[in-house]
């Protein structure tokens, strides 16, 4: 499974550090106060009125439009292109790289079901004084349902790939060629 | 000759424009982007094993639920046939019906699991969605800067060199690659990975 720190380790260490700092200081629960301060606010810096001494000819508002989109770029390289290279990156040659968790938990399910069905079946069989046997074919049963539920596990690990490769990245390629014509 | 020069004088309303839309920004900043920071955090940390505990648990849970009361009226009624509680038939009846609670259970938690991680991929999905809106407006931006530029090229060799015309289509060219070479750098980066 693609976690937090794995995304974090794939990442060169400068861009890691940054990365690190930028979402502890601005998406842990501690700091979200509802207040929001200069750091929370990547355009906090945009001066409205840097470019009001400049006359026509030397295009203010031309200036002060190009800072608005450098800021707009780095907002957007700062918060989200990490969350899309972490989604590009959890897609795998034959699912996603949540599967291992995906199949730990299956496993995790069944056979926490199992144990709790098997313990229900002991407790009765004693109450009324039988040998603490399971009925016939139960383990079969377990195993057979587990292994069920991991093949499931898989297939659906397989049309997750599917959908984040049609659709779950967003139209980017669109939208360039759109904004490139 | 000349008359072209009045043209490169910026309209006033153009600063007005790059003006409110730095304010629109601003609030933007102010308003909505801790929420979607909050957003952020709330997905990159909804596969924590508390998570997908709590998920699983009340899944596995729901189903007990479901079957246990359909296994007792199950026993009920074959214990006040007469059946045996060490027969097959009792067993056949009851504990059949266990095995299938068992099934049930596991494959409702399983569900359960699997549910937790499509939830924060297609959380993910949802950012980056967000994240596109913000890169077409920062790319759109960036191609009209480089249209602005155009302009501006073209008025001033027009104005130089008097032949509008001619001048203006060979620096729109020019100036329409340099642009779409910014922007293949540009887009290299972030979708680099993909």
């Amino acid at each position: 499974m693609a976690s937090w720190d794995d995304f974090l380790s794939s990442l060169d260490p400068e861009t890691a550090e940054q990365v690190m700092q930028f979402y502890q200081g601005n998406l842990g629960y501690g700091q979200y106060t509802g207040q929001y301060g200069q750091s929370s606010n990547p355009y906090a810096n945009i001066n409205v009125s840097a470019y009001d001494h400049l006359n026509a000819k030397r295009n203010p508002g031309d200036k002060l439009y190009a800072d608005l989109v450098r800021a707009q770029t780095q907002d957007y390289l700062q918060r989200f292109a990490p969350i899309e290279n972490m989604l590009a990156a959890s897609i795998t040659p034959t699912g996603t790289t949540y599967i291992d968790q995906d199949l730990a938990n299956t496993r995790s399910a069944f056979t926490g079901a199992t144990e709790n069905v098997r313990g229900q079946i002991g407790r009765q069989n004693q109450r009324f004084g039988l040998v603490n046997e399971l009925p016939q074919g139960f383990e079969n049963q377990a195993v057979g349902a587990l292994v069920g539920g991991i093949n499931d596990t898989y297939t659906r690990d397989q049309d997750r790939r599917q959908a984040l490769l049609v659709g779950g990245l967003g139209p980017v390629a669109q939208n360039v060629r759109q904004t490139a014509v | 000759m000349g008359g072209g020069g009045g043209s490169r004088y910026e309209p006033a309303s153009k600063k007005a424009l790059a003006e409110r839309a730095a304010i629109a920004l601003k609030r933007y900043g102010e308003v909505f982007v801790p929420l979607e920071n909050q957003y952020i955090a709330d997905v990159l940390r909804s596969d924590s094993p508390e998570n997908y505990q709590r998920a699983m648990g009340r899944a596995t849970t729901q189903a007990q639920g479901i079957y246990e009361p359909e296994v007792a009226t199950r026993q009920r009624d074959l214990t006040m046939r007469g059946l045996n509680p060490s027969s097959g038939g009792y067993q056949a009846g009851s504990q059949a019906l266990m095995a299938a609670q068992n099934r049930a259970m596991g494959q409702s938690g399983a569900d359960a699991g699997l549910g937790v991680t499509d939830q924060k991929l297609m959380g993910m999905q949802n950012i980056v969605k967000m994240g596109q809106g913000l890169a077409q407006d920062s790319m759109e931006g960036q191609i009209a800067l480089a249209e602005n530029r155009s302009q501006r090229l073209r008025d001033q060799i027009g104005y130089d060199l008097g032949d509008r015309t001619a001048a203006g289509q060979a620096v729109g060219t020019a100036v329409g690659m340099a642009a779409g070479y910014g922007l293949n750098r540009n887009n290299s980066n972030p979708y680099g990975g993909v």
